[in-house]
């Protein structure tokens, strides 16, 4: 068998297990809503911890870092700066949505702003905005799967089939089963993963250059400085702005406990403990993110010229000489973190999209909303898929381009546990005027007031301004402004 | 702000209310300082504090260029900060928030 046969192989045996596993309704996890995503409010701190984590292992941190250390350098930093603040907001309202939870049996997001502001279209439009979100961040998981496969076969399996194939048999079992093992199954994942990063990202500067220091004296050498100085390169390859460097810092620091699948863990933690311990050890997470980007960096004088750069890890693997073995474990393990990260987007957007969106419009029974969900699932999968196919944005600035919209529930949430004083037309004027912005400033960069500034940054300064003022000049609801600052 | 111990709740204060009525004054400084240390931390690594300290490639830190090695030191300030809040959190006993 040639190498790349025998790391498709066990890809492909990934494939086949996952595909097993997902269908066998013995082995099947609980489809009900609360149960998965609420875990019976009984989440302990190691599955916690790796289910908060796994939001560290997908395709964005496996082949989105190392690509943009590969070919725009320092500026894959902005993505351990977001890391290291963004889960802080947690410590402090992650306790009180908690308990909240518990009390008025909230499972999504929406549920909670829904209940302080007393609107039910609140959650119509914050649904909106999460299937809006989410499809970017699926796109994202699926280009890493195709790029994968792609990668390890030389071609031989086109991106396009290896999204398709990966994401047909992740879509299998969204529809027949729900999710795939959650708690466990991800903690395993992780800890092999975190393993082989670490390996890696020290092992493969010595095998190149002889030692990390090494690495980066050979680099600046050939006359790299810039992109080894923040804010290293722009996608054009001339020097990145601080403007955008900083912006991207933000919004995503702002927009990262807001990711409606992430916040709703919150409800899931055991206690105010646990929930706290979690954020207090997230930064050990972020860690691991170093030597991911060292693989990044130890390819850029091996391995010119590698494009789209996002293929850069799966190059590396299959071109340094290691064990065909340990190149396919490798794989299956990036195929598994893009598969698990994408599951359960497309699981929470579904689910989202139907429960706080359409059945607060209509009334559904179950059987309908259950069938209505499912429907979902296949077309927020296809929509993923057509981008994923057809654009050729990286990884990286899928996820930062979805970050502007997440950004922008940052202070409604804020609002709904630290100012009494907003109000229910406030905080819907200020999303819409917010995402308005957002859009327009997304899609319209050159009219920018500041150059390379993140539009997320324009949505904010709107929406706070927005909130604010309407909310001063309508009537406040003095019951639940008081519960949510008092519980 | 609105910090006094008795708040009448049928009224609404202009103001953000940071502190759930009834904190006690030393969680409060806690939770306030490590704002200040977080805010410090998040400021570091934004324009234009983190260009004057890091924006440059020596000196080395554990092998890295130093903006890398800057990266390294706020995560450790941060991890740090986190667990001193977490165990005076603990220590001052459950059932705050």
């Amino acid at each position: 068998m040639a190498p790349w046969e025998i790391t498709l192989a066990i890809c492909g045996a990934y494939l086949l297990l996952s595909l097993v596993t997902g269908i066998l309704p013995a082995l099947r996890v609980s489809s009900s809503v609360t149960g998965y995503v609420a875990a019976d409010r009984s989440m302990h701190l190691v599955v916690l911890y790796f289910v908060l984590g796994a939001s560290v292992f997908s395709s964005f941190a496996f082949l989105g870092g190392p690509g943009w250390a590969y070919s725009r350098g320092m500026a894959a930093l902005y993505i351990l700066a977001y890391g290291i603040i963004g889960m802080v907001p947690l410590y402090f309202f992650g306790p009180r949505a908690r308990r909240l939870g518990e009390r008025f049996g909230f499972v999504t997001q929406a549920e909670l702003l829904t209940h302080r502001f007393r609107s039910p279209s609140l959650s119509v439009l914050l649904s909106v905005l999460s299937v809006a979100v989410f499809i970017p961040y699926l796109t994202l998981q699926m280009k890493g799967a195709g790029l994968i496969l792609e990668t390890i076969t030389d071609g031989r399996v086109p991106f396009a089939v290896g999204a398709g194939v990966t994401y047909g048999v992740v879509m299998i079992y969204v529809l027949t089963s729900g999710v795939l093992g959650v708690g466990w199954t991800n903690t395993l994942q992780g800890l092999f993963m975190l393993v082989v990063a670490w390996y890696l990202g020290l092992t493969l500067p010595a095998r190149f250059h002889g030692g990390i220091g090494e690495m980066f004296d050979q680099l600046i050498a050939s006359g790299r400085e810039v992109m080894l100085t923040v804010p290293g390169l722009a996608a054009e390859g001339d020097v990145w702005t601080w403007a955008a460097f900083s912006s991207a810092v933000i919004v995503s620091a702002l927009g990262f406990s807001m990711w409606p699948h992430l916040f709703m863990k919150s409800y899931a933690a055991a206690s105010d403990r646990t929930l706290r311990l979690t954020v207090v050890l997230y930064p050990t997470f972020q860690l691991f993110l170093v030597p991911i980007l060292l693989i990044g960096f130890a390819g850029i004088l091996e391995f010119p010229g590698v494009t789209p750069a996002d293929a850069i890890v799966p190059h590396v693997l299959v071109n340094a000489g290691l064990q065909p073995v340990l190149v396919g474990l490798v794989c299956a393990g990036t195929l598994a973190a893009s598969m698990s990260s994408g599951d359960s987007i497309l699981h929470a957007a579904a689910s989202i999209g139907i429960r706080d969106g359409v059945a607060k419009v209509k009334k559904l029974d179950d059987k309908t909303e259950r069938l209505a969900i499912r429907i979902l699932v296949v077309v927020i999968g296809l929509i993923s898929f057509y981008f994923a196919v057809g654009t050729e944005v990286s990884i990286v600035a899928l996820l930062l381009g979805a970050y502007g919209g997440v950004a922008q529930i940052f202070p409604a949430m804020f609002a709904a546990f630290y100012w009494p004083r907003a109000t229910r037309a406030g905080v819907f004027a200020a999303l819409v005027v917010g995402i308005a912005v957002n859009t327009f400033f997304l899609v319209r960069p050159d009219l920018s007031p500041i150059p390379g500034m993140h539009e997320g940054v324009w949505g904010l300064l709107a929406n706070v301004v927005t909130l604010v003022a309407v909310s001063l000049a309508t009537r406040p609801d003095a019951e639940r402004g008081w519960l949510y600052a008092r519980t | 702000m609105t910090n006094d111990e008795k708040v009448d709740e049928t009224a609404v204060p202009t103001g953000l209310v940071l502190f759930a009525p009834g904190t006690s004054s030393a969680k409060r400084t806690r939770r306030m300082l490590f704002m200040v240390a977080w805010l410090a931390v998040s400021a570091s690594l934004i324009w234009p504090l983190y260009p004057m300290i890091a924006g440059r490639l020596d000196p080395r830190l554990f092998a890295l260029p130093f903006s890398l090695g800057w990266i390294v030191i706020t995560l450790t300030i941060m991890f740090v900060a986190l667990l001193a809040l977490f165990i005076a959190d603990e220590r001052a006993g459950k059932g705050e928030s």
